[in-house]
């Protein structure tokens, strides 16, 4: 479910299959679990695990540069 | 459709909609639309407190422009960091303008201001090296044709507006606030150092007195107003909307006079008389005032008011091209006005034989609409 | 002339009309086209000539939206279908307190399904099949949706139906109520039809989706179903959305929840009969 009091605003999709998320200038990125796992192991991991902690996810897209807006993936 | 008088009574004074029913709504709220006003009204009116005026059945038009308003202030702010980051790592220093600048210098006109691009000026020397640095930053021209190409660089001596290529943004890089005419030059300079803001953005912003002298020069010395009466509520804001008033307004004095620009500040307090029943404007109101402010601000007085199919008219097309030449002579030496007159000319026999959209380039076939 | 359509959440007044064209869009809008009267209006249209003596030779009009001129100049001929894309520009340049998806949306025991597609993917025909074939097609074109309900409304416009769909519709629905074809324009030929009475309408009531559809037509095709995941289903939301960047996170928690408790899958189909029948065993 999306936290809607955070800044950093994203969805973890309840069936594993990925996350969304909104960056600050309104533009989303998209990752597919299934696609990530070479590139982003860490990611990849806890997308995969029975139930996904949000903090940790959140930790991890903020380290990869996931939300900030000169990244273009 | 709005008597003129009532149209202002409600844009300027915010006042009469006890006598709004839903015909006058719908004329009221075609005019804000077709300028680009819903969204920063409703802010003024917000301001003060009278928010219940709005009927029920315009509230969906008001909230989605205030949405479309939010969302550009979000999309400003990202732009206006980057372009923070590119002109740091090239050490020039460079002022956001006009709309950019309400906006990152979190000004109150800022709310619900929208704007077409973002405008920044640069000291001249500055200028190749700038454009150098946002061509390799994803930056390319946008299309127009060699008259115009050859109006920014020779006439206006600054380069032709840019757009993303990514991102869709486009950007205006000046190097002075108007053309440069015999004896009227700004100290740009002084205007790129003259930061008083205290936002994110501060350094790149600048002073009060410097924005309102450049919207009033935009204002008084163009020969198009379309945005006349937006401009003119921007000045209005910054002046009187936060902050001392008097202060505001001996600061703003001052700079023009410094600048040489002392008549257009009596034609521009003369507007804000008109229009908003300042008092700045009543000490020059029985003035011997000069044969140019006189015209200018009797023309300009007629041409601000939005034409629109929704507000009474009178002979609003003659002011408008009144307007149109004055705007032209002022700004411009004789063998210029010559030229762009003779090109202007051209153009628009063309376009009433075949059509106003005769120049326009076809449209790329695209999926959607 | 100048006329007043209501298309249930938005009002649009159209000046400068003919009475040809008048004519035309009585037809497909039946009681819901009306003179217009004072009062208030969401959107503002109006049909200007472009130059005097464009008004006697070779004649060509402009539409304005708002005073704003989108769209390039055309023949008298080709102003049906350039109202019908005005009207939508309208919206969708103007309205963002709900989050517009380029889609068609048919409801069938008060579940929606979402069709979302670029032009020329075939979802106005299959919404217009199945519109005529017991659906309520909610609007082949444009889903409006309110993120905090994620409800999408009823409108009442008529559907636009290219090329060669305006055949497959003729055959497929019987009697259905067709414009006449304009023929030329950048898409190709256009024609509209209209689906429903407006007492049929008023029986329409904003609806949740429940299935994301994403359709296509491969001729014969047996009806082949993949099922798609909850991110895949966003991606494909998101590239049909045409003011997600406006609605900032209002949009993309509404896009966050339609693709969590969608099922959604894509289609692939040559037999609409076929589709049909699958489609409404879904939704009973």
């Amino acid at each position: 479910m999306l936290d809607s009091e955070s800044s950093e605003a994203f969805t973890v999709f309840e069936d594993g299959s990925g996350i969304a998320l909104l960056k600050s200038d309104y533009s989303s990125v998209v990752l597919i679990t299934s696609a990530i796992e070479k590139e982003f192991p860490t990611l990849h991991r806890l997308l995969s695990s029975d139930e996904p902690s949000r903090c940790k996810i959140k930790s991890e897209l903020l380290a990869q540069g996931f939300f900030s807006v000169d990244y273009s993936y | 459709m709005l008597s003129q008088k009532q149209f202002l009574n409600a844009y300027c004074y915010l006042n009469g909609f006890d006598d709004f029913d839903a015909n006058k709504w719908n004329s009221f709220v075609r005019v804000l639309r077709e300028n680009s006003l819903v969204a920063s009204f409703y802010h003024r009116l917000e301001r003060s407190n009278q928010l219940y005026c709005i009927p029920e059945y315009c509230e969906d038009m008001f909230l989605s422009a205030i949405n479309f308003a939010n969302a550009q202030v979000i999309q400003t702010e990202v732009q206006g960091k980057k372009l923070i980051r590119l002109f740091n790592a090239i050490d020039i220093p460079f002022v956001f303008l006009k709309g950019a600048a309400y906006i990152l210098g979190s000004k109150r006109n800022s709310m619900g201001r929208l704007m077409t691009d973002i405008d920044i000026c640069v000291e001249k020397e500055n200028i190749d090296k700038a454009e150098e640095a946002l061509l390799g930053a994803g930056w390319s021209f946008k299309n127009m044709d060699e008259h115009d190409d050859k109006y920014y660089r020779e006439w206006s001596h600054e380069i032709p507006p840019l757009k993303h290529d990514n991102e869709g943004v486009v950007l205006d890089v000046h190097h002075t606030l108007i053309p440069p005419i015999k004896g009227r030059l700004l100290d740009i300079h002084a205007l790129i150092h003259s930061s008083e803001s205290d936002s994110d953005f501060s350094s790149t912003i600048p002073s009060r007195a410097w924005l309102v002298l450049h919207s009033a020069l935009h204002l008084i010395l163009n020969e198009d107003v379309k945005n006349g009466l937006r401009d003119l509520t921007d000045i209005f804001v910054l002046l009187y909307g936060e902050g001392s008033a008097s202060e505001n307004v001996a600061e703003t004095e001052a700079l023009f006079i410094k600048e040489g620009f002392e008549q257009e500040w009596i034609v521009l307090s003369l507007l804000l008389e008109d229009f908003f029943n300042t008092e700045i404007g009543s000490e020059h109101a029985s003035a011997n005032l000069s044969l140019y402010i006189r015209m200018r601000h009797f023309i300009l007085r007629k041409a601000i008011v939005p034409n629109s199919s929704f507000i009474q008219s009178d002979g609003r097309w003659l002011w408008d091209s009144v307007n149109y030449v004055l705007g032209y002579c002022s700004k411009m030496p004789l063998h210029i006005l010559f030229k762009q007159v003779t090109y202007k000319t051209y153009r628009n026999l063309i376009k009433l034989a075949f059509g106003e959209y005769f120049f326009r380039k076809p449209k790329p076939k695209r999926n959607g609409l | 002339m100048t006329i007043a359509i209501d298309s249930g959440p938005y009002t649009f007044s159209i000046k400068g009309l003919s009475a040809p064209v008048v004519s035309e869009l009585s037809n497909l809008y039946l009681e819901r086209l009306t003179p217009e009267k004072d009062g208030f209006y969401d959107f503002s249209l109006s049909i200007e000539n472009t130059s005097p003596l464009r008004r006697f030779f070779r004649r060509q009009r402009i539409i304005s939206v708002e005073g704003v001129k989108p769209f390039n100049p055309i023949s008298d001929q080709h102003l049906l279908p350039s109202i019908e894309w005005a009207m939508n520009w309208a919206v969708a340049a103007y309205q963002h307190t709900k989050l517009s998806l380029h889609s068609s949306v048919v409801v069938k025991n008060g579940k929606a399904i979402l069709f979302p597609a670029s032009s020329g993917s075939g979802k106005s025909t299959l919404a217009t099949y199945l519109g005529y074939s017991g659906w309520q097609m909610f609007s082949d074109e444009m889903a409006l949706i309110d993120p905090n309900t994620l409800e999408v409304s009823p409108l009442y416009r008529p559907a636009s139906l290219k090329n060669k769909s305006i055949d497959v519709i003729s055959t497929l629905c019987e009697n259905v109520n067709l414009s006449n074809i304009t023929r030329g324009t950048h898409k190709g030929d256009i024609a509209h039809a209209r689906l429903y009475t407006c007492q049929q309408f008023g029986h329409f009531v904003p609806s949740k989706p429940k299935f994301v559809v994403f359709p296509r037509y491969v001729p014969h095709k047996e009806t082949t179903i993949r099922m798609i995941s909850s991110v895949e289903s966003f991606a494909m939301l998101l590239r049909n959305a045409f003011n997600y960047n406006i609605m900032g996170k209002q949009g993309f928690s509404a896009l966050s929840e339609i693709s969590s408790s969608c099922q959604a899958m894509q289609i692939e189909y040559s037999d609409a009969h076929d589709l049909d029948d699958y489609l409404s065993g879904l939704v009973e």
